[in-house]
């Protein structure tokens, strides 16, 4: 009886969607794969940023005219355009002079300053590229934040894409401070979140960080907060930023090159699929074409790109249903789904629950159906839920541990809840049910649900104090305490 | 009306499916091959030494471990994922970096991570066509490279590859994965031991330490040689303490710490990697199997000891973190390697 419910809710909701004009909900065809990534390489090229090797000559005399602009009195402004007027073959020797730490730190920040000029020229891209190199790999944090800075007037957008790793790197907060200013200058608000957090702060720090964010709003025409809000949804779409250049668009698809197969080491994978979901929307629509990619690696990675972006990339959901349909990548695609997020999605995820599907689909499509937070998924995941309670022929523990997660995501966990108790009791599944569980408490309590609070207090209580790194023996304490405590309680919360 | 004439026909033929056509019922698992492997459950009923074994493993708790956990944000920095629950080796290809399941995560690397073939078939040692899975004989469940696609991210095999043991043995499988009993018939132990057996640790690893000139000289070195000590980055880590010699062989605090063997996280930018290599490097960099540290202590005897970690920080038995160099009672956190006295 209960299978009827399940798959009869399930059909029910299916062929409403086929009477509708949403196209047939069942999994098509595999697509047709092609060496997509191979093709917009060959169409798009890299920045020009190759500049004249330094000789004696030119070594000697920029490092002459950086003393003269730093010491020179009232001839600094001379030395300063004799410099600008040398051009890309000032570039390295400003390069070398600015890492070199035995040089008086006015000069090197002179050579800095210089590059940064240079960087503003329509050609400047190869000291853009040499600003990129300090900004990331200077050993000196100064040298970092001056030369990120710098880079937020570089008219070449192609160091973007490198730039945002160094959020995730990037341990000095004024260095970080100036990466973020730069990427919100060259069109990525990926380091807005940081500067607002910097912004909070009651220093000097703080008042340049306030002074950038006011800069952006300006621009963007919001609030911080509203942008901040509008990058991480849909609404980044129509935010007012630059489209990328070509020399731009050529990185990220040498990023998304990195994600083959031919590439072993998963750190630069990881670095890439980092980059690639910190940009703007664009960058969703340009890589979800590599979902058709001929490389299996590149087309699961792409889809994990995608889901990391959310609602940014809300414009490549139908890329991503179209590949449902392919077996290695359909998964992934799922689980993007429902993260990119909007109720098209809905179908397509159901039809993937489907037993006739791949358990590996399955347990993926549920997950995004829990994410999507769609309320037309409830009853489908109910019944599966109810479904996969009696004994089968095979083992699916792992779908049912996804539906209770769904349903807690849909805010149904009491259906779930005694089930989730007793894993968290169990060794295998306890890890995965604790913070389900919270999120149940913390759902009553948003709800007003009588009893919530008190439960939620006495199972925080039990948490381990902040900064401390239980063991496994103390975990499991953790969680068997939390577990008595909240089964005693487990009636009164659920009026039964 | 078109879409409730559709609800109803599809109503009437659910029913049909659901009353007429019994779902696929397999009331003796043993009996058959399973119709989809939906989780290594499903091969304990034969296999149960293997089972057994591997279910005491690091391997089964990859996905579960609390360190893991914790180091991994709960699994929210995502490329943990790929090794901790990956895919299919022989369905990415032996050799070939691995990638991330949906599926059984918290089986972690499970009997079908390694075992199961993309035509649903499974690798074995054997040919055996009358079992219910149907094992297929598979060399290259043996081959190093098997292990690399995880194994390898952390250098682990490019290591052993530039040994001499490349040519001459032993390999992975010789050490972690031996025949049970040393016996070929009674097939390899899927324990895995590593880094949490003691045994194998205390096997890889020298510690020496002698007084000259009122300097203490404390020699490490790595005498396994088949890939450095240790052979991870972050998790893993290796202490050297020194303290004076205590009247009573039960105190356990008293411990100064002298020197760090690890490899850093790629965040942790500021650190040098301090790992002992397996062969002396035959470039500049000075990578030595063997280190020696040198330090002027008070006078009187010492003892210095080795200490093994699978995470780096150490944690106290309420939870609590202390900065190495803090650390009085590095046993409060770690397992004791060797151990020298120096009169």
């Amino acid at each position: 009886m209960s299978q009827w419910l399940h798959w009869g809710s399930v059909g029910c909701l299916l062929l409403l969607a086929a009477c509708g004009t949403e196209g047939p909900p069942e999994v098509q065809a595999p697509p047709t794969l092609a060496p997509i990534v191979q093709q917009r390489l060959a169409d798009l090229a890299a920045a020009p940023t190759a500049a004249p090797a330094p000789t004696p000559e030119t070594l000697e005399l920029t490092e002459g005219l950086l003393q003269t602009r730093v010491h020179g009195g009232q001839f600094k402004d001379m030395a300063f355009d004799d410099l600008s007027a040398m051009g890309k073959d000032a570039i390295l020797p400003l390069a070398q002079w600015a890492r070199d730490s035995s040089m008086d730190v006015a000069l090197r920040q002179a050579a800095v300053e210089l590059l940064g000029v240079l960087a503003q020229e329509p050609d400047g891209a190869g000291a853009s590229e040499r600003l990129l190199g300090l900004a990331t790999d200077a050993r000196e944090s100064w040298l970092r934040a001056h030369a990120a800075w710098r880079l937020g007037g570089s008219h070449s957008d192609h160091v973007v894409p490198r730039l945002v790793l160094r959020l995730k790197y990037e341990g000095d907060p004024e260095a970080f401070l100036w990466v973020a200013s730069s990427l919100a200058r060259n069109g990525c608000l990926a380091g807005l979140s940081g500067l607002i957090d910097l912004a909070s702060r009651a220093d000097e720090r703080g008042a340049r960080a306030q002074a950038e964010l006011a800069w952006i709003e300006k621009e963007l025409g919001d609030t911080s907060a509203k942008l901040l809000r509008r990058w991480n949804t849909s609404e980044a779409s129509a935010l007012p930023l630059a489209p990328p250049s070509d020399a731009q668009l050529f990185e990220v698809w040498s990023l998304v090159k990195d994600l083959s197969g031919d590439t072993f080491a998963l750190r630069p994978v990881d670095d890439a699929r980092y980059i690639l979901s910190q940009l703007a929307p664009w960058c969703a629509r340009e890589t979800a074409l590599a979902l058709l990619d001929q490389d299996a690696y590149v087309r699961l990675h792409v889809a994990q790109v995608l889901e990391r972006m959310g609602g940014r990339a809300r414009e490549t959901e139908g890329n991503l249903i179209r590949v449902l349909a392919e077996p290695g990548v359909a998964p992934a695609a799922a689980e993007a789904l429902g993260s990119v997020g909007s109720p098209a999605c809905l179908v397509p995820l159901l039809a993937a629950t489907q037993e006739s599907q791949p358990h590996e689909l399955r347990v993926a499509a549920v997950r995004g159906l829990g994410d999507l937070g769609l309320t037309e998924a409830l009853s489908p995941i109910q019944s599966m839920y109810t479904v996969l309670g009696a004994p089968g022929p095979a083992p699916l523990h792992d779908l049912r541990m996804a539906c209770a997660k769904a349903l807690v995501q849909l805010n149904a966990g009491d259906d779930a809840i005694a089930w989730l108790l007793l894993q968290l009791q169990q060794g295998s599944s306890s890890s995965d049910a604790e913070p389900l569980v919270e999120l149940w408490l913390i759902g009553g309590v948003r709800d007003s649900r009588l009893g919530f609070p008190a439960a939620l207090k006495e199972w925080q209580a039990l948490a381990d104090p902040p900064g401390s790194i239980p063991g496994a023996d103390r975990a499991r304490r953790r969680r068997d305490g939390r577990a008595e405590k909240l089964l005693g309680r487990l009636d009164a919360l659920l009026g039964t | 009306m078109k879409k409730l004439a559709g609800i109803a026909v599809l109503a009437t033929a659910i029913w049909f499916m659901v009353e007429l056509v019994p779902p696929e019922w397999n009331p003796d698992p043993v009996s058959a091959t399973p119709a989809q492997w939906t989780s290594s459950n499903q091969c304990k009923a034969c296999h149960e030494e293997a089972f057994s074994e591997w279910e005491d493993s690091w391997h089964a708790k990859s996905w579960i471990d609390e360190d893991v956990r914790l180091q991994s944000d709960n699994f929210e920095n995502k490329v943990c994922i790929d090794c901790h629950a990956p895919r299919g080796v022989f369905e990415t290809g032996v050799g070939n970096r691995v990638l991330p399941r949906s599926s059984r995560r918290s089986e972690g690397v499970d009997c079908l991570a390694c075992h199961l073939l993309p035509d649903g078939g499974v690798a074995g040692t054997i040919d055996m066509p009358s079992a219910p899975c149907k094992p297929k004989a598979t060399i290259e469940l043996s081959r190093v490279a098997f292990c690399a696609g995880c194994h390898d991210q952390h250098k682990t095999v490019t290591q052993w590859r530039g040994t001499p043991m490349a040519d001459t043995g032993p390999d992975c499988l010789d050490c972690h994965m031996p025949f049970r009993d040393g016996d070929p018939n009674r097939g390899r132990h899927h324990g895995m031991a590593g880094g949490h057996d003691l045994s194998l640790v205390q096997s890889a690893v020298t510690l020496e330490a002698t007084r000259a000139e009122g300097q203490i000289e404390v020699t490490v070195e790595n005498i396994m040689g088949a890939h450095s000590f240790p052979t991870d980055e972050r998790s893993r880590a290796a202490d050297i303490f020194w303290r004076p010699l205590p009247t009573d062989p039960e105190q356990r605090d008293g411990w100064t710490h002298l020197h760090r063997i690890r490899d850093p996280y790629r965040t942790e930018v500021d650190i040098t990697s301090t790992l002992l290599h397996a062969i002396a490097s035959q470039d500049k960099t000075g990578d030595s199997p063997r280190r020696t540290i040198a330090f002027t202590p008070p006078s009187g005897p010492i003892e210095v000891a080795l200490f093994y970690k699978l995470a780096p920080y150490y944690r106290g038995s309420d939870g609590s973190v202390w900065k190495t160099e803090d650390v009085t009672d590095p046993l409060m956190d770690s397992r004791l390697v060797h151990r020298v006295e120096v009169p």
